[in-house]
């Protein structure tokens, strides 16, 4: 199993930088930078609050794919 | 076919293992007088020069210890927001600079029993004036780079010099920041646990050519035990309703 993520994508958009997103969702910019990097999956909670942020649903933020 | 697989490889383990164990046996039976001599001048070098070994080691810990934190403190004054590159070379430097300052307080304590251990009849002030020296540096230099690890993340809590400061530390981190640090202790337990088995292997060989007493073995096991139960117990709890991860 893979979680897949738009979160630079949605970053740019927003022109926001991972400090910024960090410090809007309450995480450090290293933790948003694991994420981004698929080396760390999000709590319900964090993919919440990201989504929130963006104006987005978790479920066009992160994509699960089956392996 | 998989199961059976690992268990072969079970088995060509242990028998392998059981090869080099007998082999080693074999070799310090032969060469005991070479061992014991080369053991006994090993350790007559470490009594003899102690004081000196606790001040070149630690005084070079020191300085190593001081440049780290001083290169770092000069990068944190020259971070400017957006720097990724600068706030993740600083972030390394700190994470390697915490650990170097508890090594070279535990090196110090380890220095310091040396002595204590062979000096009982002539107590060594020197000996005492050092292990001090190093104590009261590690432990203001760890109260300085968690103030600098502060300024990296003002998010971050706690006071070196509480009882609490790890709780307190943990508590502030972030989920990912403490997955990592849930799973590096998991790592360190699983390392551990060789370690012991290891330390106890070692302590066999050597008891062949040396008397070592039996407080190695106590000692180990002893921390082992501790170990195990510790982890055994928290994991219980854990799994029983206090994980407390809700939030």
């Amino acid at each position: 199993m893979g979680l897949e993520n738009r979160l630079k994508e949605y970053r740019a958009r927003n022109n926001l930088n991972q400090s910024d997103l960090g410090k809007l969702v309450g995480t450090s910019r290293q933790t948003i930078s694991l994420i981004e990097r698929g080396d760390y999956s999000p709590s319900v909670i964090l993919a919440l609050k990201i989504a929130k942020v963006f104006g987005a649903t978790v479920e066009e933020l992160f994509l699960y794919k089956e392996e | 076919m998989k199961k059976l697989n690992s268990t072969i490889k079970f088995f060509i383990i242990l028998a392998l293992s059981a090869f080099i164990g007998g082999l080693l046996g074999g070799s310090i039976v032969y060469g005991e007088a070479a061992i014991n001599r080369s053991l006994n001048s090993f350790q007559n070098f470490i009594i003899t020069n102690n004081l000196l070994i606790q001040a070149i080691l630690l005084g070079f810990c020191a300085i190593l210890i001081l440049i780290l934190y001083f290169s770092a403190k000069l990068k944190v004054k020259q971070l400017e927001e957006n720097n990724d590159v600068l706030f993740d070379q600083i972030d390394r430097q700190l994470g390697f600079l915490v650990p170097f300052i508890s090594v070279t307080m535990i090196t110090g304590f380890c220095l310091f029993g040396i002595t204590i251990a062979n000096t009982l009849e002539d107590f060594e002030f020197l000996g005492f004036f050092i292990f001090l020296a190093n104590t009261a540096f590690t432990l203001i230099m760890t109260v300085l780079t968690i103030k600098l690890t502060k300024v990296l993340y003002p998010g971050k809590k706690g006071n070196p010099l509480d009882f609490n400061f790890d709780k307190e530390w943990v508590k502030s981190c972030d989920e990912a920041e403490k997955f990592i640090i849930y799973k590096a202790a998991y790592r360190c337990y699983q390392l551990m646990n060789i370690v012991y088995c290891g330390a106890v292997t070692l302590c066999m060989l050597t008891s062949i050519a040396v008397s070592i007493g039996i407080f190695p073995y106590l000692l180990i096991g002893f921390l082992w035990i501790t170990q195990t139960l510790i982890y055994a117990i928290s994991a219980n709890r854990f799994q029983h309703g206090q994980l407390d991860n809700g939030q």
